[in-house]
């Protein structure tokens, strides 16, 4: 109970690593792509899609930064890897070829993929060739996550899957899904017969339907998976363990700078449209705003500090997820109050920014687990469920 | 690891549990023979150079002081406490002031009241710090006379000066950085802060989870849970982010915006944390029966101590705007 961080830190006396080489070459190369026009600031966001971005992002040694060289990473810490994707953030890059790969399945792979399917996508995602997307939801199944009914049965040589996922974002653009199936009947551990596996989209069986969201974009998807067989060594784990794999790539999703820089684009608009004027209350409202930023970002950084030496973070991760939507949500509301123009859609400049972020804010307290779901954990880190 | 910072941690919790163990929390008694009993252990020699007879110990160890100062709601100030005692021994004031004081990031506003705050009754001086030339710390000691006396929130006295018609009765430049100092300010009692905060989340949820209503602990109620939930949260990320500005202190790399975001961070917190302990608490944590309002007090206090919410807020706002064209670089570099 409580002890989410040791405080004061008596054991921390190392030195942070010196990190401004890397930053200096990863803005020399954003400043490449706003220079090229593939970045259109505060107009996109870590799910815009840009396969030629992520193939030169990793041409650069900027995808798989952690992973070990032999499956095509480049063996950098857990802060380099931080630091390179909060820099893609800060420019509103469009990073969703290889965002949730690069985040979270790859990393997913590694840990409880069989050697085989290892050599076969790890190097191709760390090419930025590859794009993967969740299979977690379904129609009936959001928050209560235990509760799916897609199921795998075994087949000869592989499994055989149906059901439907939804709210995969990328689905129509993306090679592979990790899906989380039940594979045997649901008995009175609700959490226990489930398995995950790694679902090829091109397989015959496999239907994307597209669900456009309130920006008027297609990002969501549904998937139908009817019949599609996939071979054993595409399950993830042991099987039957799919429970306990979820929750550990839940502590990755929850976890990264994209959960609360989304809106920072809109706050750089903000942040422009008071200087050289002197209106006090808009600075100090401004400076509540910069000051919480970078206050989570400091909770952020110990997360992947944690993740790194292999230490649960799933209790802190939880808590920088809700404050950093909380946060992203509440940039667009102060930059109604303090900035001159009204949020219409149509053009990249402030307006549109504005508009694009009242309109995107609605998602990112329900992505990755809601609001709810995340105070229900803290809580019960407090010892009081 | 800091092995002084954890000897320091724990010399304080026994001395402060063996005070509480007897004395009056409140009384004018208490606060007294804690003075004499942390000058006596040795405590307000932290930031004392080592030729000067003290620790010269780096914020880690101050913040392990009054970490453990703010756990106990204790009554002493004890901010005040470590650095006055560290202008002494810098040879900066006199060793026979008993001074009160007052430190600003920024030059000496005229039209704003300066509060000091005295570690041990009636002061000889009133010690104000501001930023003299090149951000230089600027002392000037007023007479006491010469401001009014009244009580914080948590019932401790405070001394307000109205500078614009006195003169100070000395003034002195000093080699110390005045945002330096101020930034020491704000992490130390940022730390008190948090402090409280860890010991009020206890009390809070040792409350729930035994007090029954309707047939259930509150615990087992989504409203309660959420609320604790909220302020736990609040706790972390203002842990998070004072840990990180200590530590870049004792490293000589603190930003502006790392310390004014820690000190708003845990303001917020104090106030999140008192209001939800009052809320589960009920009518019991509204009296002086109930320990809580030691804690919420000073919590409320404390919020615009060292580090005013408000200048901080428009400190860091309007740095941001200054650096909009790049804000990302500012915020990181």
């Amino acid at each position: 109970m409580l002890n989410f961080l040791s405080f004061p830190d008596y054991s921390n006396t190392k030195e942070p690593q010196d990190v401004s080489e890397l930053r200096a070459n990863v803005r020399a190369f954003l400043e490449e792509e706003i220079q090229a026009g593939t970045i259109v600031p505060g107009m996109q966001t870590w799910t815009s899609f840009d396969r030629g971005f992520s193939e030169r992002a990793a041409a650069r040694g900027f995808v798989a930064m952690t992973w070990p060289k032999r499956y095509g990473g480049h063996e950098r810490t857990a802060f380099e890897r931080y630091v390179v994707c909060e820099e893609f953030l800060a420019v509103n890059a469009p990073v969703g070829s290889h965002w949730v790969a690069d985040r979270q399945s790859g990393p997913q792979i590694m840990r409880h993929g069989t050697e085989e399917l290892k050599e076969k996508l790890l190097p191709e995602i760390a090419a930025g060739r590859l794009t993967f997307g969740i299979g977690m939801s379904e129609p009936d199944s959001g928050s209560d996550l235990s509760s799916v009914r897609t199921k795998a049965e075994k087949v000869d040589g592989g499994w055989r899957i149906e059901g439907r996922k939804v709210w995969t974002t990328n689905a129509h653009h993306a090679d592979y899904l990790i899906v989380l199936c039940r594979t045997e009947p649901k008995s009175e551990d609700r959490y226990a017969g489930l398995s995950q596996f790694v679902v090829p989209l091109d397989a015959p069986g496999v239907t994307v339907r597209p669900l456009v969201n309130l920006t008027g974009e297609h990002e969501l998807n549904e998937v139908i998976f009817d019949g599609n067989v996939v071979p054993d060594s595409h399950l993830l784990g042991k099987g039957g363990d799919g429970w306990k794999l979820v929750t550990e790539e839940l502590a990755f999703e929850r976890s990264g700078p994209d959960r609360f820089m989304s809106t920072f684009g809109l706050l750089k608009v903000l942040a422009a449209s008071q200087k050289g004027r002197s209106d006090d209350h808009a600075k100090a409202e401004l400076g509540r705003l910069i000051g919480r930023l970078a206050a989570i970002r400091e909770l952020s950084l110990l997360i992947g500090e944690k993740l790194q030496a292999g230490e649960p973070a799933t209790p802190i991760a939880t808590i920088a997820k809700d404050l950093g939507t909380g946060l992203e949500q509440e940039i667009p509301e102060v930059a109604r109050l303090l900035m001159t123009e009204a949020p219409v859609r149509g053009e990249p400049d402030a307006s549109g920014a504005l508009a694009f972020a009242i309109l995107s804010a609605p998602c990112f307290s329900l992505r990755g687990g809601t609001r709810e779901i995340l105070k229900g954990i803290i809580a019960r880190e407090l010892g009081l469920r | 690891m800091s092995s002084t910072a954890l000897m320091l941690d724990e010399t304080v919790e026994r001395l402060l549990s063996r005070h509480f163990a007897t004395a009056v929390r409140g009384s004018a008694e208490s606060s007294s023979t804690l003075l004499a009993e942390a000058i006596e252990a040795g405590l307000d020699l932290v930031f004392v150079p080592e030729d000067g007879g003290g620790l010269g110990a780096g914020l880690l160890e101050g913040a392990a002081v009054s970490y453990r100062w703010g756990y106990h709601a204790a009554p002493l100030p004890i901010v005040e406490m470590l650095l006055l005692r560290e202008l002494k021994g810098l040879g900066l004031l006199a060793d026979d002031e008993n001074a009160a004081l007052a430190v600003l990031p920024t030059g000496l506003n005229i039209e704003q009241p300066v509060l000091a705050t005295a570690v041990d009754g009636e002061p000889s001086v009133i010690v104000v710090g501001y930023a003299g030339s090149g951000g230089r710390l600027s002392l000037a000691g007023f007479a006491p006379g010469n401001a009014v006396q009244r009580r914080s929130m948590a019932g401790e006295p405070l001394f307000i000066l109205e500078t614009r018609s006195v003169t100070p009765l000395w003034a002195r430049e000093t080699y110390l950085g005045a945002a330096e100092l101020a930034a020491k300010g704000a992490l130390l009692t940022a730390t008190a802060i948090l402090g409280m905060t860890q010991r009020l989340l206890e009390v809070a949820i040792e409350h729930v989870n035994t007090r029954k209503q309707f047939g259930k602990p509150l615990a087992k109620f989504q409203a309660i849970q959420h609320q604790l939930a909220e302020a736990a949260a609040e706790h972390v990320v203002a842990q998070a982010a004072t840990r990180s500005a200590i530590s870049a202190y004792d490293a000589g790399k603190l930003k502006d915006l790392s310390w004014q975001s820690a000190k708003m961070q845990a303001g917020k917190a104090g106030t999140v944390v008192a209001s939800v302990t009052h809320q589960v608490l009920g009518a019991i944590g509204f009296t002086e029966e109930h320990l809580l309002h030691h804690y919420s007090k000073r919590l409320w206090h404390l919020r615009d101590h060292w580090g005013r919410e408000v200048e901080l807020r428009k400190a860091i706002g309007s740095a941001a705007a200054e650096n909009s064209d790049r804000l990302w670089a500012w915020m990181v570099d």
